[in-house]
């Protein structure tokens, strides 16, 4: 039942008010227009103030291209072919659910809930319809299961952000408009006019620049943010960031133009930094010359660059999670919070927190509740985990989330805590997003393994299943959904289509998979009564009753019990009719704006309470290549590994704009718009007789993808990009026809729990010439 | 009122919102024609980058120019809004707008990618069918613009250029090809024309050129427009090479060279005349003085004579030299009679200037039969009237001593010539029986080469050219580059242009430290181009060229032809078959008319959202740009909220286009 009534004109064309739920940091709002039950059209935000309006940028633009992509699942399969030869047949749900309850049941009575992988990822952010939870709900049921931990995302900065600035603090960003009160912004490996970072980000940025700010662009690239908003472009070695982060520290110290009151009231261990960045620790002055050699940034724009940050207050650096995601990545995050302390740009307007998450504690992600899982009882004993920033610690327990392929082909022999005997992926396509691809499908391969995939899409994960089932997109759910780091709004999503084909919920397979293996009070109907049975939410049901629809009633249940929806939506059914709320800031907010202000009152959550420049719990670990300051420290795989004689060039794996990760792969009006290439400087160009458009060879020892070039000189030389989240289509030959990214980059786990996947040596040759 | 767009280049990342909401709106499924381009533009080498992007929907201008062309009147301008729209069901439908045959190119056809014969033919692509309908429809200036894109002497070549484009021309095959040069030329004497403001330097390099002739010309005007500061340096003390050294004034009246070149001056380029460059150490010197490139153009001045007997003789004259003499005002001596040797344009222009300088008998003679000679046809048929004498099928033996003076030319009948890869000439021989032209003076015009010799720079081929790397066009010397007669050997006017202009090209993607080596999509020869006349087409001779009398021109150097009259030049444009279609395409500076391939390629281009225009929305790329860097309405409203219009760099050739955008430009 489309359950949106809202103004149908006379040609019978309903506007239906909803959201994305990719992954994705936008969360725009859409105005599908609906007719016969088929969406013919799609507009963006239409509040009367276009310069607040929340802009949806192409991708939710080419979405009724998505939603009716013949390549949609519409029916259950099962495998009728080797694994990942994309044989499969038609199905009835009957038949797909015995086989699972079968295979769940024999897999736990012979070995045990552990052997079951259950894998999620960021494929549908909403409260209710999370796969995610609806699985693990169910197979906590059974007694729990293995998992993984880390995100590929943004672990390394999580690391960096925890080791600063304590346990759980993670929002470090300022609100967008905060912009409007700075005099210098630094996007250090942040390209916000590609990667959405927030709605709207990319506006504030271009309203900042038109308002005076100063915008400098370090990056390798001459990123599309470089484009339309640097008046400088600083291009530098990948990896190497930290180097010239120290430098800037260097020439800071020496021409004191730190901020020491800052630094002596706030901050923690600067005194160690200090040796470190003078060369009183060992004996070499990190000076600019010295980051030159590394980084290739000339020693006088160092200089210059590390002059201007520090005498322009506030400037805001603004670090990311990009750089991050590379073998020593989360340095780069403790780097910039180094610089931006020693700068006192913390917890003041116009400045910057670093840390390179940009969430704010409003409409955020992480704040957004789910129907919670239950407890996992499957797993092993670990170390204790709270107050605990250690990525290895956590490692007793789980696998490393860019290793997980490893942990299915090697299992405990290779060092995991498990063996694994059943894998279900939900939500995520890992084969594809995770390094290593062709190991990946190498583990995904294994004949005694059986896999289920709930998909939109017969993607490179689904490909290797043994069972797929069809899942609804968005447009035909209805769900409360919240931007990932930056509204501040909360997002709603209305149902605006029927479900295709034999498409189901990812709750309702879990309920009817449930019902299969005997599972009690599982269903959303018995499960919302144990729920108001709590004395704090009991005032809701009277309110709930006057409502028929289970998941209508889940929604307003989960929005008066998610805090932050509770304090700032006073009418749900306005929210819900608008498909948007907005939360009114009084000013922008500014991180740890309430610590600096007032600091007895509140002390950073860290062990010394205060901002750790130096971390004695990172010390503690006595771990060479995770050291208590922010430290340069070579990586494997970068231009001096010996590996570089063979492959000489360094890949870059930055977010594609046409896509969402690997989502939205199939869309042509998003292929033809951008098509997917590599980026290659002349002075790489030239030498491989490689001209503009040329079929190219990529390959290391992991792998070789087939890609097209594109020559430009907006990388530097020495480095290829390839935009991850195209799929991986291996040929008869081994090579990858899709050119997705990971069947380069390595399976590996930074110093601070990062997917590692920036660090990366290549060779590229000329395959065919012509476009 | 005009309604129009505004767009903001300072804040556009390229991020194709525009694009795909487009689509989506007007339901364009993916592999269809994009109403909105965007169109991505990268300058300077690394990390000196500046890169920016342009949007081209349609402009709907404010004089569309495509609405001019289109032989179905399928576009309009709604007078209420200024928004042009396109009727579809009319496009294409009445007359026939593309003849080439679908059936008979099988795959290779495609409506709106193929050109016309003639303008494939054409070394520079000049958009001949398009220039050709705007004379057709009165709209001189406008042709006027749209040859000056990719031409840079329009008056030269309305009169001098070996028009390659007419001997394909399909009108053949009806009566005869349409006068193509003649009407270039009866728009560039007939528009008046304001000189061009000089163009800003926008590039921080400068371009220094060795030869003012059409190759370094063409080069300096694609350069000056690109942005470049260019310096030509001409050895001789005056500009246009062998345009003003080579060619006869009755051919190309001097006034009528100095106003292309001095359009060309106008934009900014500097020519230094009497200013010899030393083709060694001069070159890595105007290198060192900061000229980020230097183009070698110096042309093929030097002429050749035949290796026979009295050779040498006093009264043996070569050609190059004979004709630059005249031209610089020399005093040249010559006897009554004078035999040409050699069969092309050079020979011709000889025999019609020596007739002209008093010469009472005039001879050329050639190995080629009448049939064959190179030369022009018009120009010998114009020679003949001039009573000049053609001794055709001959081979040289020996030049006549009388005396140390010449006496005539021993000379064997042939049936035919072949030359060998080394350039060596083999002959049919009739008979072996010698017999003699009469002549007192003798004027080799048999080819030429660079007057130039091997050093540590250059180096010389085998034919006497100038050798350099066939794809980057570079001399072994970084930043020192080659066009014109001196690379290719001797050719064509139109030739030394395309040449250039080609270097041009890599001189730019040089500075810009791009690749030079580009791979260029394969090409289809315009003799590959199938045309299916209609078998109701009607015969219209081709207009005459009016000239003065032979006994008007003989004693003097006045241009010959006269030039089309105005109703001429209609008539005669109107003749044009329109083989290609797409004129739309051809005209608009934006490209904003698209074609692809259905049942029957229809124009497609942005139409202002008219359905949302209609109901007070604005265009769905407007809405859906989400840097804000696009706005619509009416100019006047565009205007005070903006600021005044500015025309997009980078594509605007035309004038007359005025295309109803407002646009900020992103300043390097």
């Amino acid at each position: 039942m489309v359950n949106q009534e809202e103004n149908i004109n006379d040609e019978g064309v309903k506007i239906i008010r909803t959201t994305s739920a990719f992954d994705c940091g936008g969360r725009c709002p859409l105005r599908f227009h609906v007719k016969d039950g088929k969406v013919i059209r799609v507009e963006g935000d239409d509040s009367a103030d276009s310069d607040n309006q929340l802009r949806a940028c192409l991708r939710c633009r080419s979405i009724r291209q998505y939603i009716y992509h013949p390549e949609r699942l519409r029916y259950p399969l099962k495998r009728a072919g080797p694994k990942g030869s994309g044989k499969f047949e038609r199905i009835t749900w009957d038949e797909a659910y015995d086989i699972i309850v079968e295979k769940l049941k024999e897999t736990i009575e012979k070995y045990g809930n552990q052997s079951i992988l259950y894998i999620t990822g960021g494929g549908y952010f909403g409260a209710l319809h999370g796969a995610g939870v609806a699985y693990a709900r169910l197979l906590n049921s059974l007694g729990g299961y293995s998992t993984s931990y880390g995100n590929i995302s943004s672990q390394g900065a999580i690391f960096g952000t925890q080791a600063s600035y304590g346990f759980g603090q993670i929002f470090v960003g300022n609100s967008r408009e905060d912009w409007m009160n700075t005099k210098l912004i630094i996007c250090w490996g942040w390209d916000p006019a590609r990667q959405i970072s927030g709605t709207n980000t990319l506006w504030w940025l271009i309203k900042a620049k038109e308002n005076g700010a100063k915008v400098i662009v370090i990056d390798p690239r001459y990123s599309d943010t470089a484009l339309v908003a640097a008046d400088q472009w600083i291009p530098i070695i990948p990896g190497t960031d930290t180097a010239m982060m120290v430098a800037m520290a260097n020439v800071i110290l020496r021409e004191n133009l730190q901020d020491q009151e800052f630094l002596d009231k706030y901050t923690h261990g600067f005194d160690k930094y200090k040796a470190y960045v003078l060369g009183d620790e060992d004996g070499i002055p990190k000076t600019p010359e010295w980051a030159e050699k590394i980084c290739g940034v000339p020693s006088s724009t160092i200089e210059n660059l590390a002059r201007e940050y520090a005498n322009t207050k506030p400037a805001a650096l603004e670090d990311c999670q990009g750089p991050a995601r590379s073998a020593m990545g989360g340095q780069y995050n403790r780097g910039a919070i180094t610089l931006s302390a020693m700068t006192g740009n913390i917890g003041k307007p116009g400045g910057s927190a670093c840390g390179g998450l940009h969430g704010i504690p409003y409409g955020h992600m992480f704040r957004g509740i789910m129907i919670p899982p239950g407890r996992n009882t499957a797993w092993p004993k670990g170390k204790s985990l709270r107050g605990n920033i250690n990525p290895r610690d956590r490692l007793d327990t789980r696998v490393h989330v860019n290793k997980i392929f490893d942990a299915i082909l090697n299992g405990k022999s290779g060092g995991y805590p498990f063996d694994v005997k059943f894998a279900w992926f939900a939500v995520c396509d890992f084969v594809n997003q995770i390094g290593n691809a062709n190991k990946s499908a190498k583990a995904m391969s294994r004949e005694d393994l059986f896999t289920v995939v709930p998909e939109l899409w017969l993607t490179p994960t689904a490909q290797y299943a043994d069972i797929v089932l069809p899942v609804t997109g968005f447009s035909a759910r209805s769900d409360l959904t919240r931007p990932w780091p930056s509204g501040p709004y909360f997002g709603h999503m209305n149902k605006a289509i029927e479900p295709m084909g034999e498409c189901k919920d990812d709750i309702q397979i879990a309920e009817e998979l449930a019902e299969r293996l005997g599972i009690k009070n599982f269903k959303r109907e018995e499960l919302i009564e144990q729920y108001l049975k709590n004395p704090q939410l009991a005032p809701v049901k009277g309110i709930l009753d006057k409502y028929d629809d289970i998941n209508d009633k889940w929604l307003r249940l989960l929005a008066v019990m998610g805090q932050d929806v509770r304090e700032n939506i006073e009418d749900y059914d306005k929210y819900k009719k608008e498909g948007l709320h907005r939360i009114e800031l009084k000013e922008p907010y500014v991180a740890f704006k309430k610590n600096i202000d007032d600091f007895e009152k509140n002390p950073f959550p860290t062990p010394s309470g205060k901002i750790e420049i130096y971390s004695d719990q990172v010390a503690s670990w006595n771990n060479p290549i995770c050291p208590p300051i922010a430290k340069y420290i070579p990586t494997w795989e970068n231009r001096d590994d010996p590996l570089a004689e063979k492959y000489p060039l360094q890949l870059i794996s930055p977010h594609p704009r046409q896509r969402v990760h690997s989502e939205l792969y199939k869309i042509e009006w998003l292929m033809e718009a951008i098509p997917h290439r590599m980026w290659i400087n002349p002075a790489d160009a030239e030498p491989r007789d490689i001209r503009n458009g040329d079929m190219c060879l990529v390959s290391n020892d992991r792998g070789t993808v087939a890609i097209e070039a594109f020559v430009t000189r907006r990388i530097i030389p020495g480095v290829v990009c390839i935009y991850e989240g195209a799929w991986y289509n291996p040929d008869e030959n081994g090579i990858d026809r899709g050119a997705c990214a990971n069947t380069l980059t390595k399976d590996a786990m930074s110093e601070g729990g990062a997917a590692a996947l920036k660090t990366c040596l290549v060779q590229v040759i000329l395959e065919k010439g012509g476009a | 009122m005009q309604v129009g767009f505004y767009f903001d280049q300072t804040r556009c990342a390229g991020c194709n919102a525009c694009r795909v909401a487009c689509k989506d709106w007007h339901d364009q499924p993916s592999g269809s024609a994009s109403w909105m381009r965007i169109n991505y533009q990268e300058e300077g080498p690394f990390p000196n980058i500046f890169a920016s992007y342009l949007i081209s929907n349609c402009y709907h201008c404010e004089e569309p120019v495509c609405a001019f062309v289109c032989p179905n009147e399928a576009i309009s301008k709604r007078e209420e809004d200024g928004i042009v729209v396109v009727d579809k069901d009319k496009c294409r439908e009445e007359v026939p707008c593309g003849l080439i045959s679908k059936e008979k190119m099988g795959a290779s056809y495609s409506y709106g990618e193929l050109q016309a014969p003639c303008q494939i033919a054409c070394p520079v692509h000049l958009h001949i069918p398009a220039y050709t309908a705007l004379i057709a429809k009165g709209k001189f200036k406008e042709s006027l613009d749209l040859i000056r894109q990719r031409m840079p002497l329009p008056s030269v070549c309305g009169r001098v250029c070996l028009h390659p484009c007419e001997e394909v021309c399909a009108r053949k095959d009806v009566d005869q090809a349409i006068a193509i040069e003649a009407l270039k030329g009866f728009v560039a004497d007939n528009v008046s024309e304001e000189p061009p403001k000089r163009l800003l330097q926008t590039q921080s390099e400068k371009v220094a050129i060795i030869g003012s002739g059409p190759a370094g010309l063409a080069a300096a005007y694609d350069l000056i427009r690109m942005g470049y500061g260019v310096t030509i340096f001409e050895a001789s003390s005056r500009a246009g090479g062998m345009l003003v050294a080579g060619i006869p004034e009755y051919r190309l009246p001097r006034d009528v060279l100095n106003r292309d070149i001095d359009y060309i001056k106008a934009l900014g380029v500097e020519i230094k005349t009497n200013t010899l460059i030393d083709l060694n150490q001069g070159l890595e010197d105007l290198l060192k003085q900061g000229y980020g490139a230097v183009l070698v153009a110096i042309g093929a001045h030097k002429g050749k004579r035949l290796g026979i007997p009295g050779a040498d003789l006093d009264g043996v004259l070569v050609g190059t030299s004979f004709m630059r003499d005249v031209n610089l005002g020399k005093e040249v001596k010559l006897g009554n009679k004078v035999l040409i040797i050699g069969g092309g344009n050079v020979a011709m222009d000889c025999a019609r200037t020596a007739r002209r300088l008093g010469a009472t008998e005039v001879g050329v003679s050639c190995l080629e039969c009448c049939d064959d000679m190179p030369a022009d046809i018009l120009e010998v048929d114009q020679a003949r009237e001039e009573g000049i004498q053609i001794y055709d099928s001959r081979s040289f033996t020996k030049i006549l001593n009388n005396n140390g003076k010449v006496a005539g030319v021993g000379c064997l009948e042939i049936t035919g010539c072949t030359f060998d890869d080394d350039g060596e000439a083999h002959f049919d021989v009739v008979s072996d029986e010698e017999h003699t032209l009469e002549a007192d003076t003798v004027i080799f015009a048999i080819g030429q080469v660079p007057e130039v010799s091997n050093s540590s720079i250059i180096k010389i081929s085998k034919r006497g050219t100038i050798t350099a790397d066939s794809e980057t066009l570079m001399l072994g010397t970084k930043g020192l580059f080659v066009a014109g007669d001196c690379f290719s050997g001797i050719a064509s006017i139109i030739d030394a242009i395309a040449s250039g202009q080609k270097t041009a090209s890599k001189i730019h993607r040089y500075l810009q430290g791009d690749v030079l080596r580009v791979r260029s999509s394969p090409e289809i020869a315009a003799t590959e181009i199938i045309i299916d006349i209609p078998p109701e087409t009607e015969k219209k001779e081709r207009q005459s060229m009016p000239l003065l009398s032979a006994s008007e021109r003989v004693s003097n150097f006045k241009e010959v032809t006269l030039g089309f009259s105005e109703e001429a030049a209609i008539t005669e444009a109107e003749r044009c078959l329109n083989c290609a279609g797409h004129l739309c395409k051809d005209v608009c500076p934006y490209s904003a008319p698209q074609f692809v391939e259905e049942e029957k390629a229809r124009m497609q281009k942005c139409n202002y959202c008219v359905d949302r225009f209609d109901i007070g929305k604005q265009p769905i790329c407007v809405e859906a740009c989400y840097a804000r860097a696009l706005d619509s309405g009416t100019l006047e409203e565009l205007k005070s909220k903006y600021g005044d219009i500015q025309e997009s760099p980078g594509f605007s050739y035309s004038i007359s286009a005025k295309p109803a955008i407002l646009f900020k430009p992103k300043k390097k």
